[in-house]
């Protein structure tokens, strides 16, 4: 909490900024930004603040470095599950959900430039309606942010669409933490944003430093994006699902693998029959158990398509690729849902646009949950996957009906791999329990090659207690972009 | 001027007697001045060839001891290669030439710097692996395209330029700190190069790397895409004037000419949309008719012709590479489909044929030595990557400031020869403008500095990101205000971290 002088002329000062009407230091919508789902414990904020613009966000971080007061950029609607936007020291919210502006829409150049608050569903209809789509990741909650999903390198369903794990961002303008604006990239000149007639498509540079990096997966704590230019796909004009039962984990890189090789899947992932049951279910309450055992134990999902040439002739040729790279694996694609055929159409729903039911998916079963994700080779997968089936069998809570997922990404040459372990707020020892397997699977996959690569709340200690040459590196830039730390204190190794 | 004995004993010491020099003629070669600079470098103080990342490392320390500057170097073909102060070293890291690993499952390869394109790719191809090779030759170093120079490369609409398929760095520090990225510095393999958290990969390479001036990376791992073609090159006659076809069904080249530059544009988005080829660019026609003969007599007689100013001013080459003939078929249909309706005809058969029975230009780029044979200089005055719109919208306006340069008879007379070619089906691409002029004229260094000044004015006037901010500070700190002040972000993080020369 701010002293109360300060916090009075904090709050006059953002009036001023961005009116009075766009600021709030209401009790309970404090109280709301202190916590979230996961197992960070966070502080109320002072203020919130709704910035309209790239001038009001200047401002803002003007008044923040005079001030020294923390800024704790938000851009998606709740909830939230990595502690990344919980106030470590009070301070203020900036919360983005009134910089919501699709800036541009360019089917030619495939990108769409949009504001922070711009979110998914707002964003994936409007690119239909342009022939695009965004390579965007499973079910994302229809409130959840695009530019902070892209700028926090979260797993896209898409893997022959990225080049390398900052896909699908390009560009994007910055307000650093020392107030100074920049813009990465082909967006960096000659010259203006009003002038310049690139499309802010090359995301590298300028010059010899890739800018944009240096901001991604870092919670807000090296600058606040003011705009970013993403990259869109084709839409498909006709599309096919198949669906590869398996029996095991370890039976699944095999097939995505050679798919990828080809490059001949567009959406691609696996699922276990917990988590693909949570997603189907009409009612998890009453449909969960039954549809999961009717599922197979895993099920790859892989998605052919045709564009706007000859889409017809496309599908069959990669349709043979499939087929045939599955049945000299011993496997079988089929284009029904084993175990619950009918339910194709919406599986093909879920891979193409975001979560527009209450609540959220991943608390379908249970009113929290705490998930656990990294990378690791394609390869290694059901590696995880088993040992992630043995430690949950030591923990405490052998019986947790956790789902996982994983993700295929960069051309299949790495993997996300996502635990789901829901927990019940209403017996304590179970939430209890849960966490303590959150904790110490984490530290037990990370010792087994498990790469958090975007640390939030425990992970930054298993990330980088071991890494000081390269926390002394971050650091050195964070007294760069933010020499006064006003950036989200205590996030990662800040 | 040498090193002090005492300093010398101690980088002796590192490296053995073997690898270090100061002797004079060891040095005269390592700074003649460059085809396209008057500038004569500076010597030297010594050469050292270490063997490994931590021979790397104390001859870093070294030299930070005792205040000299050092420049790490494979090839040496560009000026970046050469001192610009008194007390530098040479790294010339030739030794460090280990392919650590080739992982066929998870594709991506391991590799030192020495690394050359023809070793590695010659490999990998048996392991049916490859990777999008920079076209510099087989000689250029893998590491140094890929992490410290540019990169492009003519494969890249089916792929992507070099810098992307960067996984796992390991990275001598100009302070001589040795740091891992990616998924490296968790010990969790080379598989990823970003994070945790804020990916210091980021200041290995942007746009370009730093050409050795921010430390020394010692290894590298790169992601590998699969490869369509045979285990060897079915190569045929000898070297300058060989052949090399793979098999139709798989592998096609196509070259149309397009009446206007918006209409070739045009084609080039309609196939990056529909997914299909592995090569489209739109080529070089002075360095295309370089690379099609065998003597400079041989290349005047051709470009005097007008062959190729007529045939290839605004070409269009696509390759196809896919998994079966049935594939082919399918894209050759798209392809000429999308010709058709932009308006597109096919070159002189004989030009075809050139690429056709040599598929190395797609593939090696064996013969790329040939650009050089000229005697004259040349210079790229445009380098860069937007859309394929933007691209073109650039090359448009070559003429602008090229014209009166080739009025004065200053450079060859070649407005047509600049590159743009498309990467990641069409979402990017990449524009390069070469001019060459004779070294025999007066005051001819003048040349390229007079060229590259114009071509950056018609940048500014028209909005155009046709060229990378500067590296020279001097001129960074004119233009890099128009940059979105990086010069001064650039600046902040050399001084945070050194250089190392």
């Amino acid at each position: 909490m701010l002293a109360p002088d300060v916090c009075s002329a904090v709050g006059e000062e953002l009036s001023r900024a961005v009116g009075a009407e766009n600021i709030s230091d209401d009790a309970a919508q404090l109280q709301s930004c202190s916590f979230d789902y996961s197992v960070v414990t966070g502080t109320c904020p002072d203020f919130i603040a709704y910035p309209h613009n790239k001038a009001e966000v200047r401002e803002i971080v003007r008044i923040a470095n005079e001030h020294h007061v923390a800024l704790v950029p938000v851009s998606s609607g709740p909830p939230r599950f990595h502690g990344d936007t919980l106030p470590s020291r009070g301070g203020i919210v900036v919360d983005f959900s009134r910089m919501r502006r699709i800036l541009k829409l360019d089917a030619v150049s495939r990108c769409a430039m949009i504001e922070p608050g711009v979110t998914y569903g707002d964003l994936v209809p409007a690119l239909e309606r342009e022939g695009m789509r965004l390579n965007a990741p499973l079910a994302p909650r229809a409130n959840k942010s695009v530019l902070t999903s892209c700028l926090e390198r979260e797993a896209t369903l898409i893997p022959k669409y990225q080049y390398d794990y900052m896909d699908p961002l390009l560009t994007v303008e910055v307000i650093y933490g020392s107030g100074e604006e920049f813009r990465t990239g082909s967006a960096s000149g000659p010259g203006s944003p009003e002038t310049l007639k690139a499309d802010k498509v090359n995301p590298w540079g300028p010059g010899a430093i890739d800018y944009y990096r240096l901001l991604s997966a870092a919670q807000g704590s090296m600058g606040i994006v003011t705009w970013a230019v993403v990259r869109t796909e084709v839409l498909p004009t006709v599309r096919k699902l198949y669906f590869i039962p398996l029996e095991n984990p370890q039976q699944m890189c095999a097939p995505l693998d050679a798919l990828l090789r080809k490059r001949v899947v567009d959406e691609c992932l696996a699922l276990d029959n917990t988590n693909l049951a949570t997603l189907l279910a009409e009612d998890p309450s009453r449909d969960f158990a039954a549809l999961k055992a009717a599922l197979p134990p895993w099920t790859v999902l892989a998605c052919v398509a045709g564009y706007q040439r000859r889409p017809a002739e496309r599908v069959a040729i990669q349709e043979k690729y499939l087929t045939d790279i599955c049945r000299d694996l011993g496997l079988r694609a089929q284009t029904t849902l084993p175990g619950a055929g009918g339910l194709e159409e919406e599986v093909l729903r879920l891979v193409s646009g975001p979560w527009n039911k209450e609540p959220y998916w991943k608390l379908r079963r249970s009113d929290r949950c705490h998930e656990i994700f990294f990378l690791a080779p394609l390869s290694k997968a059901g590696y995880f996957v088993e040992l992630m089936r043995e430690l949950v069998a030591q923990s405490r809570c052998p019986e947790l009906d956790y789902g996982a997922y994983v993700q295929p990404l960069v051309q299949g040459r790495g993997a996300h791999c996502s635990f789901l372990l829901p927990c019940d707020s209403a017996s304590e020892s179970e939430a209890e329990a849960v966490r303590g397997l959150f904790l110490s699977a984490s530290q037990a996959l990370a010792k087994k090659g498990a790469f958090f690569s975007r640390p939030y709340g425990p992970w930054a200690d298993l990330a980088y207690r071991d890494y000081s040459d390269g926390a002394a590196m971050l650091k050195t830039l964070k007294q760069i972009f933010d020499p006064n730390g006003i950036l989200n204190p205590g996030k990662l190794c800040f | 001027m040498s090193l002090p004995k005492q300093i010398y004993a101690e980088l002796e010491q590192i490296v053995g007697a073997e690898y270090i020099s100061d002797r004079e003629y060891i040095l005269a070669g390592l700074r003649h001045a460059m085809p396209s600079s008057p500038v004569k470098p500076l010597s030297p103080a010594a050469v050292l060839l270490p063997g490994t990342a931590e021979e790397v490392q104390q001859i870093v320390r070294v030299c930070n001891r005792h205040g000299l500057k050092f420049i790490p170097t494979v090839s040496s073909l560009i000026g970046f290669a050469y001192p610009t102060a008194l007390n530098t070293i040479i790294l010339q890291l030739k030794r460090m030439n280990r392919i650590v690993e080739i992982n066929r499952t998870d594709r991506y390869a391991v590799i030192e710097p020495g690394v050359r394109h023809g070793q590695l790719r010659t490999e990998l191809m048996k392991a049916g692996l490859s990777y999008p090779v920079a076209a510099v030759g087989p000689g250029g170093s893998v590491l140094v395209n890929f992490a410290c120079s540019s990169g492009d490369n003519h494969n890249q609409h089916g792929a992507s330029r070099t810098n992307r398929y960067i996984l796992g760095v390991e990275w001598v520090l100009p302070s001589g700190e040795m740091v891992r990225l990616g998924s490296l510095a968790n010990d969790a393999g080379w598989f990823c190069a970003d994070g945790p958290g804020p990916s210091l990969r980021g200041l290995v390479k942007g746009y370009a790397g730093p050409f050795g001036g921010f430390g020394v990376i010692t290894r590298i791992a790169i992601g590998l895409d699969e490869w369509r073609g045979p285990a060897e090159l079915p190569t045929e006659g000898r070297s300058p004037d060989y052949k090399l076809r793979l098999s139709p069904d798989r592998h096609k080249v196509f070259i149309f000419k397009f009446p206007t530059l918006d209409r070739l544009r045009d084609a080039m988005i309609e196939i990056g949309k529909a997914e299909i080829g592995q090569a489209v660019l739109k080529y070089f026609n002075a360095t295309a008719a370089l690379l099609a003969t065998q003597s400079a007599n041989d290349f005047w007689e051709l470009w005097e012709s007008g062959l190729f100013q007529r045939e290839l001013s605004r070409p269009l080459y696509v390759y196809l590479a896919t998994h079966s003939a049935e594939e082919t078929a399918y894209e050759e249909a798209v392809l000429r489909e999308i010709v058709a309706e932009t308006g597109g005809e096919e070159v002189d058969p004989a030009i075809r044929a050139i690429y056709e029975n040599n598929m190395d230009f797609f593939i090696l780029v064996g013969f790329l030595q040939r650009v050089l044979r000229l005697g004259g200089a040349w210079a790229p005055a445009k380098l860069s990557a937007d859309s394929v719109h933007h691209m073109f919208e650039i090359g448009k306006a070559i003429p602008e400031f090229l014209e009166e340069f080739a009025a004065k008879r200053l450079i060859v007379d070649a407005p047509d020869n600049f590159q743009i070619i498309s990467m990641e089906y069409g979402h990017l691409a990449h524009i390069e403008l070469l001019f060459l002029w004779d070294r025999s004229m007066p005051a001819w260094g003048e040349i390229p500095m007079q060229v590259m000044a114009r071509s950056h004015e018609t940048e500014i006037r028209h909005g155009h990101h046709g060229s990378m901010p500067p590296r020279s500070m001097p001129m960074l700190g004119t233009l890099g205000p128009l940059y979105s002040n990086c010069h001064i972000w650039s600046e902040k993080i050399r001084e945070a971290f050194g250089t190392g020369r």
